[in-house]
């Protein structure tokens, strides 16, 4: 079990240092070492500018984010909420969306000139000030919030489900309100689940790339992100990874920084074991009249966090061109871009048919990989006392740090000029590997926060009653995390079916995947057929996410 | 007493440290014991004493630095050459203190799991018969297909002690099983589990605390202590005749007294001098004159007399203070400088202040030569009556 | 208005085109009944056939949305097959691939790895070529001296690493609603006017203003005295591709864009967009194709650039790019470009850059891009 997890940290520990000497290279022409790109990084007063944008913009999307995510995560999972397990599936729909018809799709809600809320109130209500303009830093940290509450949604869920409601309980027969248990119970005991969450979205949020492309840059305001990105993919000439590199060593010390912080709390959450083998079995929360109340918040969260941009999404993908929906281009309503679609579905040579062959393989294969090395990777951290035990928990949450463009960098130049011989380069097997390397941080999180609830004595009992390692694993450990696991495996399914840039890195006509074939498109100008793929992609999985919810649920 | 293989269980010169930051904590330092055919075992001792750490260093979830286990003949720990044979491969039965019932299984299946996993060759119908026959052996028969966690406290016990036994493991493990249970179903399921073991026949090391458990359930009871063993004998001799201040004091009440060897008594016996007077006492082997020691005797077996009841070891003293406890009445006695604690029965009528007889019978008072490096003054007086005061409201 | 009236004019000519492949579909690609299965190969161009069938396949990676038209280069695909006898059995695929730079780095990283390219053909603009070949990652090809169709040298690289398949104007894309009449600019210089203030985009990377601060057009000085005052009327950035920003009124001018074609296809689905040329600074740049060095087909890829300035090639190209080669004869884009005879277009090609480095003129590029993104 050991060696088996230090197989995959290896791996990662070898891919960032790797992107560290990237970090030392101008361009793929020049070997020489250099630390020009730290310069160039951190010596530009447009840089300090960016890096206080930036500081802005993850303070509020991670507060906007924590405060959706954990709200509706507790509604979903504590409470006895009739049809919420549709709640769960819709949070999903942020994922299958790509993020750039979000964005555009903000663009036109609350542009200041073309955003139909503030065209609406300057026609209604003669308004001269944009109502809300998402054109500004806390306006773009607020759309980039409510697509991160999604994931904190998802990493807060599985603590709060496995909560003993006793101490809720307990703390309501003692008189406290709903407020005070709240405050005082659900929220120190989940606390070391929320932090994880809140760092692993921070460092999103400080590498956030699609809003702040399409939104900030085309308004001149310059994130970190857009900054660096500005600076290392010109349109013209070579790209310039040596500077992407060299912001991730940047967000490399970062994670390291919130790498150890989060290590010690973790520390402090392993007092809080939950599923004992004791009688277990939360009760939910009965919210009786405040039923209402709930509904009314989930609804106007999804709503306005998923719905909106995917009716844009399908308003769009029944139009020629792209733009703001007006009377006029209601107008201008056809199902051609359907029957686009239709046909590259029919051609087995089409590009959208090879890239769904492979997306299926990624969507399964990576997430499967990252899960299984999770495991072992979170036995060893939490059930051993293998010195190093820490050590490998905080490698495990670094690929998260690292901008994917350069760990799928390191990635490519691994296989391209070290393991040449393995014929991996351009593989669909390498961006398999690859990604599945990179979700071990989400996956680690999700197998930790899952395994810390699962008493050790429940596996002594079973070394004890004669099962080998191997049949621990796979007849209590396995089946006992099998919901959360079940649970991570549907997000790490959606986040690879979502990966673009390591794809785009590690791109090869034998391994396109349909998130690319659809970024292609929209590059293309053929963003409204993008629309349409999105849209049919979406009527796919939506269904199979809410059956996939629905059994998963049933056996936890 | 031992099977055809040796003794079931034996445990030699066994220690296991814990690395504690940048110090090393010895959890268990060279403990010794072996455990007869059919034995009920018990190691007895405070939290921290290392008890469980043995028993898990026995099954095999913890690796000792250092000592040698045998189980059934068949050595599963040893030093050189190193031998270390993983727990699902010794042949045991354990119930946890947490029983740890598989909440993704059905009682049957949680029964069913060893015969399974050890690749019993048991047929179906036979699988069937012995998973039942284990059920009815704990009283759960009709429970089988209940989901484990729909099942009451003491249900999961008896489910995780039929999960223990249906293997017919050769040893049997119990770490602290009674902990988790109310005061009424924990006296119950003590009973049950004492004939229960009796009826099988099955040798079983019981990890404890408690030392009702020990004293009502056991063969023989190890007292642990800082990783060591301090006493290790019979529950009559554990009580009666403590070999260490520790033992004396842990299990029990007991009043102590600092005291000095005299030299042998004339009617069998040493004669020792001790802050109530001279008395006679039967001392260990080996014991000098001039050797300091501790005497102890637990509060039930003071006697209290109105009036001189002409017998040895008896002092002149006076009653201090009376607590009526129900069932019994504890009584502060002072005799001279020592305070001593007695436990009567309740038809006895002590007033404070009454004067008294205070016999302390010979074959009760317990001599110890140990003394664990505290004076045995200070520690009646820091231990024995601080447990007074929090008994009792002073007037 | 007169852009937009052109645009209206090919929109027509594109939907009379269209249904004529639609009507064609059966028969194959409308132009390949010129029947090019019959005709004998000089023996240059029979060696290089019978290699392309040995290799039995041709992959092609490029960006999409580039020459690709709706449905993957299908006739295209088909009319190639045919032109050289390739046979059924012969397999042709496309995918849209990474952007120009990333594919360029790509496949630099590719030969100095010594392992086959990504794609079988090199899709991009001088700037590309010449990454490409400073990594010596470009094959050089004397393509005269077999191909059928590439008859006119002035359409190679220099030293055969590429083929220029593909002409445009770069120009400025503008919003018919917002701009008109006196508004629409006509020269680089107008752009620079305070009236423009908060209504143009440009590209963050300095698109093609690069080329025109070489001393063979403006000069440095002069461009960089443009960049500043340029700069106030700047409201934000977009990419090439994104001029769907300025259709949905957005942004009411997108100056450089990277080709009129953006504009006139848009125009052609009935947006709201027309392009201007400017006429101080008017420029034409060219998309060429290549060999990549260690590509696994390099005879099937040869003879795809070959059959690309075919006048069958070009004509598809045309049909869905509603841009070709205006050099190579029989061109629409040429026919189209007589609407501005009156404007001296500079050639940005790689001669154009290549003089440049020859006469050691140092990049204004970051230059440029500094004052266009400062505060």
């Amino acid at each position: 079990m050991l060696l088996l997890a230090l197989v995959p940290t290896t791996l990662i520990v070898a891919l960032l240092v790797i992107s560290l000497y990237l970090s030392l290279r101008t361009s793929v022409l020049d070997p020489a070492l250099t630390l020009v790109n730290y310069v160039s990084l951190f010596g530009d007063p447009a840089a300090v500018d960016a890096a206080l944008n930036t500081a802005v913009f993850s303070a509020i999307a991670v507060g906007v984010a924590m405060a959706f995510g954990v709200s509706v995560a507790w509604v979903v999972e504590r409470t006895d909420l009739a049809g919420k397990s549709v709640i769960g599936a819709l949070m999903t729909v942020g994922l299958i969306v790509p993020g750039l018809f979000t964005a555009m799709g903000w663009i036109f809600i609350g542009h200041p000139r073309i955003g139909a809320l503030n065209t609406w109130a300057r026609d209604a209500f003669g308004a001269t000030d944009p109502v809300f303009a998402v054109t500004t830093v806390p306006g773009m940290a607020f759309v980039q919030g409510l697509t991160l509450a999604a994931l904190v949604y998802v990493l807060v869920a599985a603590n709060l489900r496995a909560m003993d409601t006793s101490l809720e309980e307990s703390a309501r027969m003692s008189g406290a309100g709903w407020f005070d248990v709240m405050r005082r119970v659900t929220l120190p005991l989940a606390w070391p689940g929320l932090l994880a969450a809140a760092l692993y979205v921070l460092t999103i949020a400080v590498s956030a790339f699609d809003i702040p492309l399409v939104i900030g840059v085309s308004n001149r305001i310059t994130l970190f992100s857009t900054y660096v990105y500005g600076k290392a993919f010109p349109v013209t000439g070579v790209p310039e990874y040596g500077i992407s590199a060299a912001f991730g060593a940047f967000m490399i010390a970062f994670g390291i920084l919130l790498g150890a912080i989060y290590t010690r709390m973790l520390g402090r959450a392993r007092r809080y074991q939950v599923i004992t083998g004791k009688g277990y079995g939360p009760r939910p929360v009965r919210l009786r009249r405040w039923a209402f109340l709930a509904w009314a918040f989930l609804g106007a969260y999804v709503l306005v966090a998923q719905g909106l941009p995917l009716l844009l999404v399908l308003f769009e993908s029944f139009q020629p061109f792209t733009g703001p929906p007006t009377a006029d281009s209601f107008r201008t309503l056809s199902t051609g871009n359907y029957g686009f679609i239709a046909d590259q579905l029919g051609d087995p040579e089409s590009t959208i048919r090879r890239s769904l062959q492979h997306t299926v393989v990624l969507i399964l294969l990576a997430p499967a990989l990252a899960l299984a090395l999770s495991l072992v990777i979170s036995w060893v951290v939490l059930r051993t006392r293998a010195r190093f035990r820490f050590a490998l928990d905080f490698v495990a949450f670094l690929p998260h740090a690292v901008p994917p463009v350069i760990f799928a960098l390191s990635a490519s130049a691994t296989a391209l000029f070290i393991l040449a011989p393995l014929g991996l380069y351009g593989s669909l097997a390498l961006l398999v590997i690859t990604l599945g390397l990179s979700q071990i941080s989400f996956a680690t999180r999700v197998t930790n926060s899952a395994l810390i609830q699962i008493s050790t004595e429940l596996e002594e009992a079973a070394y004890v009653a004669g099962a080998s390692t191997l049949a621990v694993l796979r007849r209590v450990l396995v089946p006992l995390l099998r919901p959360a696991v079940a649970f991570g495996f549907l997000w790490l399914a959606l986040l690879a079916f979502r990966e673009l840039t390591m794809a785009s890195m590690l791109f090869s006509k034998d391994n396109i995947t349909l998130s690319q074939e659809t970024w292609a498109l929209i590059r293309g100008g053929a963003s409204t057929q993008a629309a349409a793929l999105s849209i049919v992609q979406t009527a796919v999985l939506l269904p199979l996410v809410v059956v996939y919810l629905r059994y998963a649920n049933a056996r936890s | 007493m031992t099977g055809p293989f040796g003794h079931p269980l034996s445990v030699e010169r066994l220690r296991k440290s814990f690395a504690d930051r940048r110090t090393s904590v010895a959890a268990v330092n060279g403990v010794s014991f072996a455990v007869d055919e059919g034995q009920f075992y018990t190691l007895l001792g405070p939290s921290g004493c290392g008890k469980t750490t043995t028993l898990r260093c026995v099954a095999g979830l913890e690796q000792p630095d250092a000592g040698t286990v045998t189980i059934a003949g068949r050595v599963v720990v040893a030093d050189s050459p190193r031998v270390f044979v993983p727990p699902h491969k010794r042949g045991i039965g354990m119930v946890f203190q947490s029983y740890a019932i598989w909440p993704h299984m059905t009682v049957f299946e949680n029964v069913a799991f060893p015969l399974r996993v050890t690749k019993s060759g048991l047929g179906r119908a036979a699988l069937r018969a012995r998973v039942e026959e284990a059920v009815a052996t704990v009283q759960l028969s009709g429970y089988e297909d209940r989901n484990a966690t729909q099942l009451s406290g003491g249900q999961q016990q008896r489910l995780a002690l039929a999960r223990a036994l249906v293997g017919r493991p050769r040893l049997l493990l119990l770490d602290e099983p009674l902990s988790n249970l109310d005061a009424k179903l924990r006296d119950r399921m003590r009973n049950e589990l004492r004939d229960l073991q009796r009826r099988l026949g099955i040798t079983t090391l019981y990890v404890t605390h408690d030392q009702v458990e020990a004293l009502s359930m056991s063969n023989r009871i190890a007292v642990m202590h800082q990783g060591e063993i301090v006493q290790e004998s019979t529950p009559r001799d554990i009580y009666l005749r403590p070999t260490a201040k520790f033992v004396a004091d842990f299990v029990g009440t007991s009043n102590f007294m600092d005291a000095e060897i005299l030299g042998p008594a004339p009617l069998g016996g040493w004669s020792l001098s001790a802050s109530v007077g001279v008395l006679r006492a039967n001392a260990p082997d080996g014991v000098v004159a001039g050797e300091r020691v501790i005497v102890s005797i637990r509060p039930e077996n003071i006697r209290v007399h109105a009036s001189d009841p002409g017998v040895p070891n008896t002092f002149s003293g006076r009653v201090e203070q009376v607590t009526f406890l129900g069932e019994t009445i504890d009584c502060r006695l002072r005799v001279g400088g020592q305070l001593l604690l007695s436990r009567q029965h309740p038809s006895v009528r002590l007033r404070p202040d009454d004067p008294a007889w205070v016999e302390l019978p010979v074959e009760q008072c317990a001599v110890i030569t140990e003394t664990h490096g505290l004076s045995a003054a200070s520690y009646i007086d820091d231990a024995t009556l601080a447990t007074d005061s929090e008994r009792e409201p002073r007037p | 208005m007169r852009a937009s009236g052109i645009s209206r004019g090919l929109a027509t000519w594109i939907a009379g085109l269209i249904l004529a492949a639609a009507c064609g579909g059966g028969a194959g690609p409308v132009a390949a009944t010129a029947g090019a299965t019959t005709a004998t190969f000089s023996p240059a161009l029979q060696a290089i056939v019978d290699a392309a069938k040995k290799e039995g396949q041709l992959d092609l990676v490029w960006p999409g949305g580039i020459l690709d038209g709706p449905n993957e280069l299908t006739p295209q695909i088909a009319g190639y097959k045919k032109m050289y006898g390739l046979g059924d059995g012969f397999k042709v695929t496309f995918t849209p691939g990474p952007q120009m730079p990333d594919m360029a780095a790509k496949i630099v990283q590719e030969a100095q790895a010594k392992q086959k390219a990504s794609t079988d053909v090199f899709l991009g603009t001088e700037t590309h070529f010449i990454v490409l070949r400073a990594g010596n990652a470009v094959e050089k090809v004397n393509w005269t001296s077999f191909a059928r169709n590439i008859k006119d040298p002035s359409i190679v690289a220099p030293d055969g690493i590429g083929v220029q398949v593909q002409s445009t104007v770069v120009a400025f894309t503008y919003n018919t609603n917002k701009i008109k009449g006196d508004m629409i600019p006509k020269t680089l210089q107008d752009l620079a006017d305070p009236k423009y203030k908060g209504l143009v985009a440009t590209t963050s990377y300095a698109a093609k203003l690069d080329r025109i601060a070489s001393p063979q057009i403006w000069g440095e000085a002069k461009t960089l005295a443009w960049v500043t005052a340029f700069k106030k009327n700047v409201a934000g950035f977009i990419n090439c591709g994104e001029e769907e920003r300025v259709a949905s009124g957005e942004f009411a001018i997108f100056a450089f864009d990277c080709g009129t074609f953006g504009a006139t296809r848009l125009a052609a689905k009935g947006a709201p967009v027309a392009f201007s040329i400017p006429s101080d600074t008017p420029i034409i740049t060219y998309y060429y194709e290549g060999v990549p060095v260690n590509a696994a087909h390099p005879n099937a890829a040869k003879l795809w650039v070959d059959y690309l300035t075919s006048r069958e090639g070009q004509d598809l190209m045309y049909g869905t790019e509603i841009a070709d080669h205006a050099k190579i004869p029989g061109s629409k884009s040429a026919a189209d470009l007589k609407a501005f005879s009156s404007i001296k277009f500079t050639d940005v090609d790689i001669q154009f850059v290549d003089r440049d480095a020859a006469a050691n003129v140092p990049s204004s590029r970051g230059k440029i891009i500094g004052i266009l993104t400062a505060k």
